[in-house]
């Protein structure tokens, strides 16, 4: 009997959808618009995402100690660096340590400790990061305050350029994924009840012959699924294509961005963008239909 | 079979469709209901598929309370009692066969199954060579066989028929009443709301006429006419 009614469902969920092809094609089309608009602004956001904790990354503050300063107060500055506001790690890196590391910058071509005639002239120095991009610059304030800092080098252009890309990319991505979102629902809300509406007879006479709820409403829901269905992987297709060429086209032409390809994460998007369709259909159908059931 | 005891039904506008009414009918009954308009024939023949419920009053169906039973028990009643609409309600993009195997398909049949008693039923109502037609390509007469066939097609053991021919010309109204007096010397209670009374008078069945609401005449093998 179950395999009875699951044959019908099926046959009378693509049945729907394809006597009602008309409705259903405007309502994939509604769909796929606003899921690819919600697949490019996620895709966009996880970008600028990526190149704010690139940039963020970079956002190191090194704080200089003065030469006159013995190793045992420099170590003993970090006390007085960890209580700063805005503090979040630091690394002390003795003067031994940075002629290692500016050698392997430089690479086997060029020998250092030789060139600089056995002499090492870079000063202790520690390397800061803030807790967010908006701390660094009172933390630079404090740290100048430091008699025992001679010096401190630090990205401020980098800095502002980060604070207003950030606020700019998160704030309006999730303004436009909302405001979006929530016209795909209300337009597939308007083209499922019209669905439903244009089968108000449908469904009397399904309640005369002896039709209990669920077998009215699972081919309504088979059809909303589909509908989300098809919606969803229209709007996955042309985001991953508007994904690889916008990409290549950066990648090629805007090279200081610091854009790579991420398809773990590309692929998490497309995923959510057909499930969040399936899952708006079925809601859109599942809504539509209650209304119509108290025959 | 059916029994009413002291059923009133009260409308939200104050409107009293009927009003104290008890009777019987038994299993195997033929009976015309009849009245003028607003005499609250359509509203008794509605209750027995609770599509409308009394304000007052209990009504049994084979002893069962039609009135308390759970909304989710309405579909299983429906399915013993088959309905007939003066305006057919056929589903207009099905063919007359997927028509009537809506009501097995319903009921969770096989497909061997519902083809083999579709194809009993479309014999039975005189529809062989229209299966596969469209309700739109039939007429008046031909759409209402489908809806008998369709309340049919389950053996429910009561038929209730509301105008089946209010929109059928005499000829072909004859034709339709042949069928309802087949299927109830098979064995089918027959209840029928009607205005026609050349049927009424030449079928010669029990006739419960109502006025206002209220019963003023029942007859066994009565005839159409009126009492006030």
């Amino acid at each position: 009997m179950f395999a009875n009614y699951l044959k019908i469902f099926i046959r009378d969920g693509f049945r729907f959808l394809w006597r009602n092809k008309g409705i259903a094609f405007a309502s994939v089309i509604a769909l796929a618009v606003a899921l690819t608009i919600t697949g490019f602004t996620v895709v966009f956001v996880n970008s600028g995402n990526q190149v704010v904790e690139h940039l963020q990354s970079q956002l190191e503050i090194n704080a200089y100690v003065s030469q006159d300063v013995s190793r045992l107060d420099a170590l003993e500055l970090s006390k007085e660096i960890e209580k700063m506001p805005g503090f979040s790690d630091l690394e002390f890196v003795s003067r031994e340590k940075g002629i290692v590391l500016l050698q392997e910058r430089f690479g086997t071509e060029m020998d250092l400790e030789s060139t600089l005639g056995g002499v090492n002239p870079l000063p202790d120095h520690y390397i800061i990061r803030s807790t967010s991009p908006e701390m660094v610059e009172p933390l630079v304030t404090e740290l100048r305050r430091l008699p025992q800092i001679e010096n401190i080098v630090y990205g401020k252009e980098i800095v502002d350029n980060v604070l207003s890309f950030t606020f700019w990319a998160r704030n309006l991505g999730m303004f436009l994924i909302f405001g979006v979102m929530l016209a795909a629902i209300f337009l597939i809300m308007i083209t499922i009840r019209l669905t439903v509406y244009s089968r108000a007879q449908e469904i009397r006479v399904m309640k005369f012959v002896g039709a209990t709820n669920w077998y009215i409403i699972l081919p309504f829901f088979i059809e909303g699924l589909m509908i989300g269905l098809f919606g969803g992987l229209i709007a996955a297709g042309i985001t991953f294509a508007g994904y690889q060429n916008v990409m290549e086209y950066v990648l090629l032409n805007i090279a200081f961005i610091p854009l790579e390809y991420d398809y773990p994460r590309l692929y998490m998007t497309l995923g959510s963008i057909v499930g969040g369709g399936i899952f708006i259909g079925a809601l859109g159908s599942l809504m539509a239909t209650r209304k119509y059931l108290k025959v | 079979m059916i029994q009413f005891f002291n059923v009133t039904k009260q409308y939200k506008n104050g409107n009293v469709a009927l009003h104290d009414v008890s009777l019987a009918i038994k299993n195997g009954e033929f009976v015309f209901l009849v009245g003028a308009s607003g005499a609250g024939k359509s509203t008794f023949t509605h209750m027995l598929i609770r599509e409308i419920l009394p304000t007052e009053g209990q009504i049994l169906l084979d002893g069962k309370s039609v009135v308390r039973m759970k909304n989710r028990e309405v579909p299983f009643l429906r399915r013993k009692v088959g309905f007939v609409f003066q305006d057919y309600q056929l589903l207009q993009k099905r063919t007359v066969s997927e028509n009537i195997a809506f009501a097995l398909e319903v009921v969770g049949l096989g497909q061997q199954e519902i083809t083999k008693k579709v194809n009993a039923v479309i014999e039975l109502v005189g529809l062989v060579g229209h299966e596969k037609s469209y309700p739109e390509q039939l007429s008046g007469g031909e759409q209402q066989r489908v809806a008998i066939a369709r309340a049919i097609v389950n053996n429910p053991p009561l038929l209730v028929a509301d105008e089946p021919t209010g929109n059928l010309d005499p000829e072909t109204s004859l034709e339709i009443m042949k069928i309802f007096n087949t299927i109830n010397k098979w064995g089918t209670t027959v209840v029928m709301a009607t205005h026609d009374r050349e049927m009424v008078n030449r079928l010669r069945k029990r006739v419960i006429q109502l006025s206002f609401g209220e019963i003023v005449r029942d007859e066994e093998k009565g005839g159409y006419y009126n009492v006030r």
